[in-house]
């Protein structure tokens, strides 16, 4: 009987990885499987860690909203990295971070190759609007939803952007032939 | 017809939908990952009640948080109020849209619905103590 073992991480690893962390700026790393209980509980830490550091309440509010959306979409749209076929509950990585003046939250998880298309139009067309327009532009997407229940793809991503004033940064890793990594990072700005 | 009372939870809110008490309110925060299966009940029951609805039907939204996915389908909780005064001439729905002082996103919520939806709505702040917030 032949035993694989898959490797181990070292002490030292374990230390440079809170090097990592502290040099980045990182307040909160995870990957794996994302469920919703796991999703209220980041989102609730990092609440409760933002009120006890006195941010503002709008703010607070803020990430909290990213940090649901953003887990929800791995929960919901990660696919499986040899397949390609969604996976539930779905899995990837999530990093928070915190700067002077932003928190940064990056959500990742595989995507099928053929769905590139549909999420990079989504985010490249969000990305487009001038920030005087977005607020009417989510209303549009928000009439035609409710004009058609089908139409509601991208109203997570259009919220994001109304909801922080930034623009959406984004990375497609080829894995295979199959599938590739989405990345992608959205900014709260703190102290308005 | 019978009441529809659903208790919080940490990612639902309340609802309370009686004919009897005249009483129609959601409080709270919605963030379910599926939001449509929470909100088919009520749905549901504002269906049977466009059937004899009062005169003036007063719903209170108090919402302290909700996720696309309850966008989505509080969506369609407003497309069945609106079907109460199609359907029935002369009834008339008010939505009572509360949200926290200091709480700017989701008076834009509101803002937003109220733009897209053909009832009236009656926004109303109320001041909250600090200590209280709870997301």
């Amino acid at each position: 009987m032949t035993v694989v073992k898959s490797p181990s991480y070292s002490l030292e690893f374990a230390y440079e990885f809170h090097q990592t962390m502290k040099n980045n700026n990182l307040i909160l790393a995870y990957e794996g499987e994302v469920t919703q209980q796991l999703t209220k509980a980041f989102s609730t830490l990092a609440e409760s860690n933002l009120e006890k550091e006195e941010e503002a309440y709008g703010v607070r509010k803020k990430v909290f909203h990213i940090m649901v959306e953003c887990l929800q979409n791995v929960a919901k749209h990660s696919d499986d990295p040899l397949s390609g076929l969604n996976t539930n509950p779905g899995s990837g990585i999530f990093l928070v971070g915190k700067s002077d003046d932003i928190y940064h939250i990056t959500t990742g998880n595989v995507i099928a190759n053929d769905k590139i298309h549909i999420v990079r139009d989504l985010i490249e067309e969000v990305n487009a609007v001038d920030p005087d327009d977005i607020k009417a532009y989510y209303k549009e997407k928000l009439r035609s939803t409710k004009l058609s229940d089908k139409s509601g793809a991208g109203l997570g991503f259009i919220d994001m952007v109304k909801k922080t004033g930034s623009k959406i940064d984004f990375h497609f890793e080829p894995i295979n032939d199959k599938t590739s990594f989405f990345l992608y990072k959205v900014k709260v700005k703190r102290k308005k | 017809m019978q009441d529809l009372f659903i208790a919080a939870t940490n990612e639902t809110p309340e609802v309370f939908l009686s004919k009897t008490e005249k009483r129609f309110s959601i409080k709270g925060m919605s963030l379910p990952e599926n939001a449509s299966g929470f909100y088919a009940p009520v749905l549901n029951w504002l269906e049977q009640y466009s059937k004899q609805p009062y005169p003036l039907t007063t719903v209170e939204l108090k919402l302290t948080y909700l996720n696309t996915s309850s966008s989505k389908s509080l969506l369609d909780v407003f497309v069945e109020l609106e079907r109460i005064q199609l359907a029935n001439i002369g009834a008339v729905v008010k939505i009572v849209w509360c949200y926290d002082t200091d709480d700017e996103d989701m008076e834009d919520v509101g803002r937003d619905f109220d733009d897209i939806i053909e009832i009236d709505f009656e926004f109303k702040e109320e001041e909250v103590d600090d200590e209280e917030l709870d997301f």
